[in-house]
This record gives C-alpha cells, structure tokens and sequence, in this order.
C-alpha cells in the first residue's frame, strides 16, 4: 500500500514544484512590467524566463516519468498525471 | 482604459493565481480535471506568458524612455530639444518627423533584414558595458560604423523637398552618389551638426512639445 502511494506522492512533488517554479517566473515577469528599463529586461530574461523554463522542464519530466513507475504496477490502479 | 499591457498583466495574473493553485493543491492532478488544468496551468499558460512578456519587452525596448533610461544617454536626450534646427536630430523630434516615442529606434535601426536584431544584441552589449563596464563620457560616444544615408533615405527618398533641393543636385551625378552612400549626408558638411552633445552647455532649449 504505502509502495504503491510512493511513486504519487513524489509525482505530486515535482508537479508542486514546479508550479512553484513557475509561480515565481511568473511573478518576476510580472514585475518587470512595471518599469521600462533596461534591467526590468535582464531580470525577465535572466530570472522570469529560467524559472519558469525550469518549471516546465519539471513539470514535462514529472509525466513522462510517470508513466514507467505506473506499468509495473498491477495490483492497484495508481492515479496517473496525464 | 483596456491597453494591451494591461490585458497581458491580466492574463499573467491569471496564469499566476492558477500556477498557485496547483502548487497549493497539487492533488488536484489525482483526478482528469485537475491533470487537464495542470496541463493548462503549468505548460500552455506559461509559454503564452514568456511569450508575450519577451514580446512586450521587444516592444519597450524600441521606446525613447528606455533608450535614454541610462544615465550616458542623458545628454542625447537633452540634444533632442536644442532649440536650433541645425541639430538635426533636434529638428526631427520637434516636429514629429519621428515618431517621439520611437526617436532613437527610427534612426538607429539599420533598414535592413536583420538590423532590428542587430540593434537589440547591440543594447544587450550597452547593457553590460552600463552595469558590469566603464561607459564612456557621452561626448566620446561613436556609432559602431559611419551613419548610412539608407537610414536617412528610408523617409526621404521619394520627397519631392528632397529631390528638388539644390544642394542634392549641384552635379548630374549627386543624387546617385547619395543614393549609393559615396556622399555622406550627415559628415559632408551638408547635415553635420546631429547630437553634438559636447556643445549643449552653450545653446539655449526648447520648451514646448510637452
């Protein structure tokens, strides 16, 4: 039972971290809008732009590596992301 | 007023508070709904914002307030509003012979495929050089390569004020030689006074336009 919960629980994990991720990205790019000025553009390319990449990156591995734990799998049907 | 900057920060701020969501309730995903909406949230929404927010800054960085946002730039600014319309730069700004908005971009963009790109890796370069380099004194400042008629002919050709000019006609082939970049306008003693920012603590400015 609790193996069975193991490979959910740490998918729930990435998918909690990277909307994090993305959260703040999206928070930073939000923030840049407010000034028109040169480091608004550095701090959305060179901090929005990663955390948000990272979060997506995160997320996208957090299914495709799902989906493997899921097959071995066969007395309990384990939720899957996608 | 709806502008688009406002719509995107809407959007965004949407995209942040569904990104909260599912960072707070990550076990939203055990059920289809919730995986359709992290799906949504954390890859859809995200690209369209990255995509829209490096648009929008695109978009800034062509503005004569984020051109004249480093203090170097300052006295270029001030040379915008010389109250003598033999500052050539002066002379277009005032009498919206540029977009004022759009100043510097619609000069010092090169009109050719890539030269809006060019002018951007250019200012990532400046951006360095203002935080992380020493910037020189604004009087020391040059252009990368010599001021090509094409950016002037960009607008003028064409003009009939233009063609028409005695000065553009003195020999048969000096239209040609202009067309063709041989005969410079701005460094053939014809449109040679532009910013001159060593000169603006000895002329008087302009006070209008506001």
């Amino acid at each position: 039972m609790a193996n069975a919960r193991m490979p959910v629980a740490s998918v729930e994990r990435r998918v909690r971290l990277a909307a994090i991720l993305i959260c703040l990205g999206l928070v930073v790019l939000l923030l840049t809008l407010i000034r028109i000025h040169p480091l608004a553009f550095m701090a959305f390319a060179l901090i929005g732009c990663p955390l948000v990449l990272v979060g997506i990156l995160l997320f996208l591995y957090s299914i495709v590596s799902e989906a493997p734990s899921h097959q071995g799998n066969t007395g309990r049907a384990t939720p899957r992301l996608l | 007023m709806i502008t688009p900057t406002s719509l995107e920060v809407f959007f965004i701020g949407i995209a942040v508070v569904l990104a909260g969501l599912i960072g707070a309730r990550a076990e939203l995903t055990r059920v289809r709904g919730g995986k359709i909406l992290a799906f949504v949230t954390l890859f859809i929404l995200p690209v369209l914002a990255v995509m829209l927010g490096f648009s929008e800054h695109m978009q800034r960085a062509e503005s004569t307030q984020f051109c004249l946002s480093c203090h170097v730039m300052n006295d270029f600014g001030r040379s915008l509003h010389v109250d003598d319309p033999s500052y050539i730069p002066a002379k277009h700004f005032q009498n919206n012979l540029v977009p004022r908005d759009h100043a510097c971009y619609t000069c010092h963009t090169d009109y050719t495929m890539f030269g809006p790109v060019h002018a951007k890796l250019r200012g990532l370069r400046h951006i360095y050089v203002q935080y992380f380099g020493k910037p020189p004194a604004p009087a020391e400042i040059k252009l990368y390569t010599p001021f090509n008629n094409r950016e002037c002919l960009h607008c003028h050709a064409g003009m009939r004020a233009y063609e028409e000019e005695p000065k553009h006609n003195k020999t048969p082939d000096m239209m040609g030689r202009l067309t063709s970049n041989q005969v410079s306008c701005t460094t053939s003693k014809c449109h040679d006074t532009v910013h001159d920012v060593g000169t603006l603590d000895t002329v008087t400015f302009w006070k209008g336009g506001d």
